[in-house]
């Protein structure tokens, strides 16, 4: 019942306000915690089955080597499209969306390469605070 | 008290629950849908055409670009059918208007128990639906026919028993009378047959969360798939008339009709700012929720939905042996 | 009863007069693919009608049995204006027998699975 209220009084104030363009990052929408986001790895509970990868139908999920031995999946952000169906996929839970869906990054090369979806190893630059 | 009083029906017949009125709210709830939505997402809206009045214009030049494209008639078709379905489901879904005055005078169509055929008319719209999507005969329409009647299967007993709680309440379904009993209005009286009768008006309109028969992802229009030029617009703008019947009907029973005014002007005046403040949640709803499937709905009308009618009439029961109308 | 016939009349001369005034207007090329079933670009196949969706039809069952008793309490709500003890409880069984109805079938209704 609070969630529809609350969803009718943020479509109400997006009708009031004027101001549409957003001065980011200073100024932030607010999303649904519920919302698709930044998908992130828990690596202590991954098993490398390599089924994210498989379903990903935008190919973006390719795996690497890590120092551990161990392969972990790591997502193309230019193909990605979040549509979740890895996260569906996983079969221990290790996966997960977090809320963030502003994926920015400050270098290029950070953006090209992005091996990393660990949320505690993740160094990943968003307008100036991390990311996670 | 006017000079037109004893053709009062006249006017009502063409000009304010009548046609003008209908078509009038076709135009303006199209564009405000659209703006309004636009304006939720951060977006514009249509401005290309007229753009001084915030692009009032564009459901008109719609309509002129629909009626000047080709109308395309399938050959697979009962051709006779085919035409005259959209017609009859467009004028199916104005009727319930007739029976529900709109202000003292202003009504079409005044029978002692207008409101109950008012609501038994407005449930047999999705019978014409489904003729129409059979008529069509696509794989398309059929997905959406079905999808019609098991919504239709869902809403309509909540609806019914919405309908029976004021009813009860009121001991009277007189288009007059039920208004002038309403001296606390009926959304306060039984705010529980309010959200019901609401909620039923959403799925029986299907808007957003309940769009489940004319799903554009899923089925492309559902059963108004086959359907070009002024037959589209015939066909899906009947999903806007039921909208202004349900809102005129939502008024008069629970929002107290044209309630503070008495004379007919000022009572249509009223009234027409109550049916925009009942229509209005309905326009933005497509900018809110996501679509639910149709077994989701299902359930969604057959035990909550229907658990929330019933308390509604075991409480308008109560309230009649408090004595409270 | 004039102001209904003319509610009517109106209405139907108008759209009538806009499906015509769009046929003998509109301009006319028409081609076999147009005047094709719409199946997504595709041509047309197999039949439109297939069987119905079964795990669904027992709501249908559920709609056309208890719809009549909604039906029936409108008219009583009418026909007795004021409601007196009788009718209220007459109701209130009506109401129970079809919560009943609905707690005992929902759950199997709802899951194609149990039906046998």
């Amino acid at each position: 019942m609070s969630i529809h209220v609350k969803l009718f009084l943020t479509a109400l104030k997006n009708l009031a306000e004027r101001q549409w363009t957003v001065r980011w990052p200073e100024e932030r929408r607010d999303y649904s915690p519920a919302v698709r986001g930044f998908i992130v790895n828990d690596r202590a509970v991954c098993i490398s089955c390599q089924l994210c990868e498989a379903v990903c139908p935008a190919k973006a999920i390719k795996f690497h080597l890590e120092q551990d031995g161990k392969r972990y999946p790591g997502i193309d952000w230019g193909r990605c499209i979040l549509c979740g169906y890895c996260v569906d996929a996983c079969p221990t839970g290790s996966l997960r969306h977090t809320p963030q869906v502003e994926i920015t990054w400050r270098s290029l090369s950070t953006y090209k390469f992005p091996r990393e979806m660990d949320p505690d190893a993740v160094s990943v630059e968003a307008g100036g605070r991390s990311l996670l | 008290m006017m000079p037109f009083e004893l053709s009062s029906d006249l006017v009502a017949a063409l000009v304010f629950p009548g046609v003008l009125g209908i078509l009038g709210f076709l135009v303006v709830a199209i564009w405000a849908e659209r703006k309004l939505v636009a304006r939720i997402q951060w977006r514009y809206g249509p401005l290309y055409v007229s753009k001084a009045i915030g692009g009032f214009l564009q459901p008109i030049a719609d309509l002129v670009k629909l009626v000047f494209s080709e109308l395309v008639l399938p050959r697979h078709t009962n051709r006779a059918l085919f035409l005259s379905t959209p017609l009859a489901l467009f004028i199916a879904e104005a009727l319930p208007v007739a029976f529900i005055a709109a202000a003292p005078g202003l009504i079409i169509f005044y029978n002692p128990h207008g409101l109950a055929i008012a609501v038994v008319l407005w449930l047999l719209v999705a019978v014409f639906l489904v003729g129409m999507a059979w008529s069509e005969a696509d794989k398309f329409t059929y997905i959406g026919a079905m999808r019609e009647i098991l919504l239709s299967a869902a809403y309509e007993i909540p609806l019914l028993l919405s309908l029976v709680a004021m009813l009860l309440l009121y001991g009277t379904a007189d288009p007059y009378r039920v208004v002038e009993l309403q001296n606390v209005w009926g959304v306060l009286l039984n705010p529980l047959a309010f959200l019901a009768f609401y909620i039923s008006l959403v799925m029986s309109t299907t808007r957003f969360p309940f769009e489940i028969p004319e799903a554009e992802p899923e089925v492309v229009l559902g059963p108004y798939t086959e359907y070009g030029s002024t037959l589209f617009i015939l066909s899906f703008g009947g999903t806007y008339v039921k909208l202004y019947a349900g809102a005129l009907l939502g008024s008069v029973l629970f929002l107290g009709g044209w309630q503070p005014a008495v004379d007919t002007l000022s009572g249509a005046l009223v009234t027409i700012a109550k049916m925009a403040a009942l229509a209005f949640p309905l326009l933005i709803l497509r900018a809110i929720y996501p679509r639910y499937r149709i077994d989701q709905a299902l359930r969604f009308g057959w035990s909550k939905l229907l658990a929330l009618s019933i308390a509604a009439v075991i409480f308008s029961i109560a309230l009649r042996f408090a004595g409270v109308i | 009863m004039i102001a209904f016939a003319l509610f009517l009349v109106l209405l139907a001369i108008a759209l009538g007069a806009l499906v015509l005034v769009g046929y003998l207007l509109a301009p006319k090329s028409p081609h076999v693919a147009k005047e094709r079933r719409f199946e997504a670009g595709n041509p047309p196949f197999g039949e439109v009608k297939r069987r119905l969706l079964m795990q669904y039809v027992g709501y249908i069952y559920m709609v056309t049995a208890i719809e009549a008793s909604a039906g029936l309490m409108v008219v009583v709500a009418l026909w007795r204006g004021v409601v007196s003890l009788d009718v209220a409880l007459a109701l209130a069984t009506a109401l129970a027998l079809i919560a009943i109805y609905v707690v005992r079938y929902l759950e199997k209704v709802a899951d194609v699975k149990k039906w046998s």
